[in-house]
């Protein structure tokens, strides 16, 4: 039986905000004591937190479909994102047309970009010894790199920050800010794409939205610009969020710097536990589409799932000594980018950017720990101010 | 992560391919990492007789 403890934990459970500051403990109970449950936030919502399920579900997109959103709360947007808010036939076919730019060949031809933005931004605090990482590494890393990418100018990142942020972290309670903030960055997302359109095509991800085609024609206003706001959003703040929250780790743990710079090749293991433990993307959701059966409850056509991969990840049942940050662990088949037809498509991309990040600021600082005295949450992007004990450039 | 590159390729899409369908022992850990580190459940590694 479910008792009132555990119940009263999954009406109040939500997967941003302070709920993040007790989530690993809230997931081990709800994944014991309440698998699937009802949350009485975001307008009300089922959660389903253990791995099998999640993964399950991941897998049945007829009876749980994207649409309206997959984000709860939603993102402010207007009209649904491309292709993530859209269900089958059309999701694959948006999904195919952007697909090759974030394919392995790709990022690899990408990754000395990656690598100069990376160093670029360390070089603009060298010898300093107070840091904050968030502000001056974590957060503009992947905006230079996406700017980059994008074709995107960079001097006006500050307000495409303001923009993801509104969007992001503001929207669970001050919506009307997060809709101005997605109206506004989607009608700077079409000015990009007017602009571009009289140009000539350049081999960027913008080049390859105006050049797409699907079912034999380019995409319409509408759609160029539905897509770009995905794009625009989705690689920022979560690639941001990870790099933050695995240098916080690192700043705590002097063993695991210490293995990491022994065998620096165990970088790419540390970035999936990384992923696996303190992601960005503690969940997502879906609709029912028909009155289903789960975990014991009956859930209507409507209703709202919540797959809560952050809880899903610290599942014993499928990862042994779940709770724990082990970081050559393998196999790791975390569900950190979801699974099935809607798996992140860029997380080739996110998974360069931070093993490329963490790799080069693992070369200049060594020993790094948390400025004495503060106390810094494991999420979001605020600051992480940390004392560098390395030698800076070499 | 690419596990096992001398059995997996990727396609112009990002999609896994498998390029040798019969591995010898020498393989067996890779492929067998690969099965289980896929989180797609899409890998499996039969043993032949």
């Amino acid at each position: 039986m479910v008792n009132d403890r555990v119940l009263a934990l999954a009406r109040d459970f939500r997967h941003h905000d302070e709920g993040l500051d007790v989530a690993f403990e809230v997931y081990r109970e709800l994944r014991e004591g309440c698998p699937v449950g009802f949350s009485e936030h975001y307008g009300g919502f089922w959660f389903v937190t253990r791995f099998d399920d999640i993964h399950r579900i991941e897998q049945d997109s007829e009876t749980f479909a994207v649409s309206p959103g997959m984000l709860l709360p939603p993102l402010g947007n207007e009209r649904p994102g491309i292709p993530i808010d859209v269900d089958p036939p059309m999701h694959g076919t948006y999904r195919r047309a952007m697909l090759p730019a974030f394919s392995p060949q790709q990022i690899d031809r990408l990754e000395p970009m990656v690598r100069r933005a990376a160093v670029e931004l360390l070089d603009a605090f060298d010898g300093e010894r107070a840091v904050d990482v968030a502000a001056r590494y974590a957060v503009p890393f992947p905006m230079v790199v996406f700017c980059e990418l994008a074709g995107l100018p960079t001097d006006e990142s500050e307000k495409l920050e303001d923009w993801i942020n509104r969007i992001f972290y503001v929207r669970t309670h001050d919506y009307d800010s997060t809709l101005r903030a997605a109206a506004e960055l989607t009608t700077y997302i079409t000015s990009i794409l007017e602009a571009r359109k009289g140009e000539e095509a350049r081999d960027d991800l913008f080049g390859r939205l105006l050049t797409a085609e699907i079912e034999g024609r380019p995409l319409t206003d509408e759609e160029l610009a539905d897509y770009g706001f995905i794009l625009v959003v989705a690689g920022l703040d979560t690639t941001a969020w990870v790099l933050r929250s695995s240098l916080w780790y690192l700043a705590q743990h002097p063993e695991d710097r210490a293995k990491l710079h022994e065998r620096p090749g165990l970088v790419v293991t540390a970035v999936e536990e990384f992923l696996r433990c303190l992601s960005s993307v503690q969940g997502m959701a879906r609709t029912v589409t028909r009155d289903v059966e789960l975990g014991g409850h009956r859930l209507r056509a409507g209703d709202r799932v919540l797959l809560v991969f952050g809880a899903g990840n610290r599942d014993e049942a499928k990862f042994p000594d779940a709770d724990r940050i082990v970081i050559d662990r393998q196999p790791n088949p975390h569900v950190a980018f979801g699974a099935g037809i809607h798996r992140c498509m860029g997380s080739n991309l996110a998974r360069r950017e931070l093993r490329v990040a963490l790799e080069e600021f693992l070369i200049r600082y060594p020993d790094f720990s948390l400025t004495p005295g503060s106390d810094p949450a494991w999420y979001g992007i605020d600051p992480l101010p940390l004392v560098l004990e390395g030698r800076g450039r070499m | 992560m690419v596990a096992c590159p001398e059995v997996f390729e990727a396609d112009e899409y990002g999609y896994a391919l498998v390029k040798v369908h019969e591995v010898g022992p020498e393989l067996e850990g890779k492929v067998r990492l690969a099965e289980a580190d896929c989180p797609e459940n899409a890998i499996t590694v039969e043993e032949r007789m």
